[in-house]
């Protein structure tokens, strides 16, 4: 009988042990995201000081004279730091419940962002993007993987469908992310892989929106069982 | 709300894909050409002969004052340039366009009997022909006349 006792004891000990394990797993993942957002959203609103001269604009130098061009760099580069940074609060019914009016006016500020400034700009942008037309085609397919399943998520919470609605926010932030896996995986393949600047440019338009495509789904497959515990009707 | 949002995606949607043909893009096609109105397209050779005159010309005095035994070979020597790395002599024949108010990047080279070395890097302003050099990444952006001020420094600190 005290075998018993202990025995249970000891085994919801360990479980108890490998949930604080997950929780610190779970914000440390999450504080490396809001970091990378931030930095993201950093580097896109450096480009307001409207100089048409540096960084990415430095070497779009034959472009820049072309002000729809250049309106929808900016209306992208705004718009998708909005999304970037409305996004993460949503995930967190702590800071902003899930059934809040909040959570509801900063998921439209969020929708909107994409759906009709940063997604068709960015589509926009793809057709005149560093690489020719391979590169064209991963950003037409970049920018299809943005807004579709941010559209999906508002079409499930339209229905009532909160499974739904929530997978498929956690697949549309994956893709909002994709500007990050973009900055990340682009030096490493000019510096450390070593591929030719074009090379690297047509691989930068697939491999970003591809690897966080994949994340969203295994991220969405990790949280069927999680998503039963939510609790929604905060 | 939903119909809104179907109705307003579709419409930015359609703009946007109709814009990517409003001016030359990666697939060459377009069949307008909205947007640059203004920008005034400058030929290769006139670029050519502008970075010639107004950026290798002063860059090249300048090397010219301190080395003077520099072309005094039987070899070829001469100073020439490229512009985002397309070099001058295949400048009419690459597809980059160049715009009146553009501001052009590339090196200035000296081909020393066929061997290439970067004499320093520029930026050259085609709407008010400014320009300004850097010899590495280690150095700042400068003027010419700051190049040659920095230079002729150099050379006194050596004699001395």
């Amino acid at each position: 009988m005290f075998l018993a006792v202990n025995f249970c004891e000891v085994r919801v000990y360990r479980i108890l042990q490998m949930r604080i394990r997950m929780r610190i797993v779970y914000y440390l993942l999450w504080f490396v995201v809001v970091f990378l957002a931030c930095c993201l959203a950093g580097i896109a609103l450096s480009y307001f000081d409207f100089d048409t001269t540096r960084h990415f604009l430095g070497a779009k130098q034959d472009m820049v004279h072309n002000r729809i061009w250049l309106s929808a760099f900016y209306v992208h580069l705004f718009f998708g730091a909005v999304a970037t940074l409305t996004g993460i609060p949503l995930f967190f019914p702590r800071i902003v419940a899930f059934r809040s009016r909040l959570h509801k006016q900063l998921g439209r500020i969020y929708v909107f962002s994409i759906l009709l400034l940063g997604g068709p700009t960015g589509l926009y942008l793809a057709f005149f993007a560093e690489g020719g037309s391979p590169a064209t085609i991963g950003f037409i397919l970049m920018s299809a993987a943005w807004i579709i399943p941010t559209y999906m998520a508002v079409a499930k919470i339209m229905k009532g469908d909160i499974q739904g609605h929530y997978n498929w926010m956690i697949r549309s932030y994956c893709m909002t992310m994709s500007g990050v896996t973009l900055r990340l995986l682009t030096p490493v393949g000019s510096r450390y892989i070593g591929f030719d600047e074009n090379t690297n440019f047509i691989l930068s338009a697939y491999v970003p929106w591809m690897f966080n495509l994949l994340l969203g789904e295994l991220i969405v497959a990790f949280n069927r069982r999680r998503f039963t515990q939510l609790n929604l009707s905060k | 709300m939903k119909k809104w949002i179907k109705k307003g995606m579709l419409v930015s949607l359609l703009f946007a894909v109709t814009l990517g043909f409003a001016s030359t893009n990666n697939f060459g096609w377009n069949f307008v050409t909205w947007g640059n109105e203004d920008a005034r397209e400058v030929p290769a050779e006139e670029i050519k002969k502008r970075i010639t005159e107004e950026v290798v010309g002063p860059v090249s005095q300048l090397l010219d004052k301190q080395q003077p035994n520099l072309h005094m070979t039987k070899c070829y020597v001469r100073y020439t340039f490229d512009v985002y790395g397309i070099e001058a002599d295949g400048l009419e024949k690459s597809d980059r366009k160049f715009y009146d108010y553009e501001r052009l990047n590339g090196s200035v080279i000296l081909d020393h009997c066929g061997s290439k070395d970067q004499v320093c890097k520029y930026k050259y302003n085609l709407g008010n022909s400014e320009f300004y050099v850097r010899e590495s990444v280690f150095t700042d952006w400068m003027t010419i006349e700051e190049f040659k001020k920095q230079i002729e420094a150099r050379e006194k600190t050596i004699s001395e």
